[in-house]
């Protein structure tokens, strides 16, 4: 761990519809590790996500105001190019949304989009990804086949193996388990911890549990508002703030 | 008997009588056109070729000039968020009564401008008419394809754009053929626009000139069905009638195979259209 910042949020607040999302939120993601992002449902932890690869604005009646730094550089300033940015800062979803395409082009998406033709080139890449996501060895041989035909869990390992292939620096993961079960779950985890050696990550979980075993740090929201946010080991055993116990210790849940 | 089944049987015998009733209504067509349909393709008063060339020629252009710019209207108002006026107005162009946009066509190129009754005029009357209901029924068919996906794409850095031609098009594309054989079965059908458009009339011998009269075979039904002099007009319309609906039942069942064929390909295709691997 560098200690260098990678992402950072600064006075960051989005509303829908003047309907407010998140409230002024300044957070930084150190270089390298995983922070979690935890929170009851419709606290913004999505919203956050979306604003850091500025999906978010797609949103109708999305009004976002503050800053947010990747490397140092504001990525909500107008002349961001939002294709470069999303190259840097890849996202999986939080139920899979794999394309009606096969297994291959899925994974070849991006690079393709990047002009990549070659194919040696992409047969590589599209290997070197489904690797990284711990799914080569179930679908090699079989990268013809459509990528609907797999599994749920298969299909978020796939996702990941997308975002993957166009070389980000940071992953932004949006509940990725909450639709897998125990054993894609555990899986999945086991690749979070093995990733973040080359990724930042974001990871956002409603499973607390999950988040205390995967993460570095973690950012505790609620009703759009950062309560709190520290190394995981610290949050989980000494909140500093009552809000954060309460929903810590299941009082808050909702 | 519950009232559930009540209903249900209802609907079964009212379906069964409408049924009933178009077959009937199609039968007497068949029945009535059928001795003249061999005098049909044949040379002679009764001969059908110029209409059915005629159709197959202005609708073939006015598919070509309509269907891209109205597809691409309809990605500009799902992908691009266009103002919701673009989707009212070709709701609303798509609904006026055809007859007044051959008129409107009438008053402007031929009272006007001197053009003669052409299948050039009327090509431009069929366009007139497809491109604004290309354009209607093309948005839900687009508004189908999953926003995941599109948030897919755009998250992997592709444009609005790029995500319109490989993810969201590709998606549609067998509802987008059933829109433009629907379309295009509704412009063989037309009378009304191309009556002060394309005129009655066909040309006497072959050829590809616009500029010539441009009867389609509904013009012609319409036509010889109410004022031709001939003793067996009403078998000639009769026949006319008969090419007519084989026309339309082969365009929508080539539609048909192709839409099954694309939903089925579906699962396998890659973002540049191409099967990859
Ligand atoms: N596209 C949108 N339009 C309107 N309101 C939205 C939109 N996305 C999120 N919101 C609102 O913003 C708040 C935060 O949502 P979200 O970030 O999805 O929460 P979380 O992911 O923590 O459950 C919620 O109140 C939600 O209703
Ligand atoms: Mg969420």
């Amino acid at each position: 761990m560098s200690g260098e910042v990678m992402l950072e949020t600064s006075d960051l607040s989005v509303t829908f519809y003047s309907q407010a999302a998140l409230r002024s939120v300044s957070l930084s993601v150190p270089t390298g590790t995983v922070m979690a992002v935890i929170g009851p449902s419709g606290c913004g932890k999505s919203t956050l996500l979306r604003v850091m690869n500025r999906l978010a604005e797609r949103s109708p009646g999305a009004r976002i105001t503050g800053a947010v730094y990747l490397h140092g550089e504001n990525i909500l300033s107008r002349d961001t190019d939002l294709s470069h940015l999303r190259r840097r800062v890849g996202m999986v979803f939080q139920q899979p949304n794999p394309f009606p395409f096969s297994i291959f082009d899925n994974v070849a998406y991006g690079p393709r989009l990047a002009g990549e033709r070659r194919h040696e080139v992409l047969r590589d890449t599209v290997e070197a990804s489904l690797r990284q996501a711990s799914l080569w060895d179930e679908v090699r041989g079989k990268l013809r086949r459509p990528a609907l035909s797999l599994s749920g869990g298969q299909q978020q390992r796939l996702c990941l193996a997308r975002a993957l292939a166009v070389g980000p620096e940071v992953l932004l993961m949006d509940e990725p388990t909450a639709s897998l079960d125990p054993v894609s779950t555990a899986r999945t985890e086991e690749l979070i911890e093995e990733l973040k050696h080359r990724y930042t990550i974001v990871l956002v979980t409603h499973n607390l549990q999950q988040a205390a075993r995967v993460s570095d740090y973690t950012a505790f929201l609620d009703r759009g508002i950062l309560v709190e946010t520290g190394p995981t080991p610290v949050m989980f055993t000494a909140p500093r703030e009552s809000r954060t116990e309460d929903y810590l210790t299941g009082r808050l849940e909702g | 008997m519950s009232r559930r089944r009540g209903v249900t049987i209802t609907i079964l015998v009212l379906a069964l009588c409408g049924a009933a009733l178009l077959l009937l209504v199609l039968g007497e067509v068949v029945a009535v056109g059928w001795p003249e349909l061999g005098a049909g393709f044949r040379a002679g008063p009764a001969d059908l070729r110029p209409e059915l060339f005629n159709t197959l020629y202005m609708v073939g252009a006015a598919l070509v000039l309509s269907v891209p710019p109205g597809l691409l209207a309809a990605l500009w108002r799902t992908e691009e968020r266009a103002p919701r006026l673009l989707e009212d107005v070709a709701g609303l162009l798509s609904s006026l009564p055809s007859v007044t946009i051959g008129l409107g066509l009438f008053v402007l190129l031929i009272a006007t401008s001197g053009w003669p009754f052409s299948r050039a005029a009327g090509i431009l009357a069929l366009t007139a008419m497809n491109l604004p209901w290309v354009t209607a029924a093309s948005i839900p068919v687009l508004r189908q394809v999953g926003e995941s996906r599109r948030q897919a794409s755009l998250a992997l850095g592709a444009s609005v754009w790029a995500t319109a031609v490989r993810v969201v098009l590709p998606e549609a594309l067998p509802g987008l053929v059933a829109v433009a054989a629907v379309g295009a079965a509704r412009l063989v059908g037309e009378a009304a626009a191309l009556l002060f458009t394309a005129g009655v009339n066909a040309p006497a011998r072959f050829n590809w000139s616009p500029w010539d009269p441009g009867a389609t075979l509904a013009i012609r039904l319409f036509r010889v069905g109410t004022e031709s002099p001939h003793l067996n007009a009403q078998a000639m319309a009769g026949a006319a009638g008969i090419v007519l609906l084989l026309f339309t039942l082969v365009l929508l069942g080539v539609a048909g195979v192709l839409q099954r064929y694309l939903g089925r390909r579906a699962g396998v295709m890659d973002g540049t259209g191409r099967p990859g691997g």
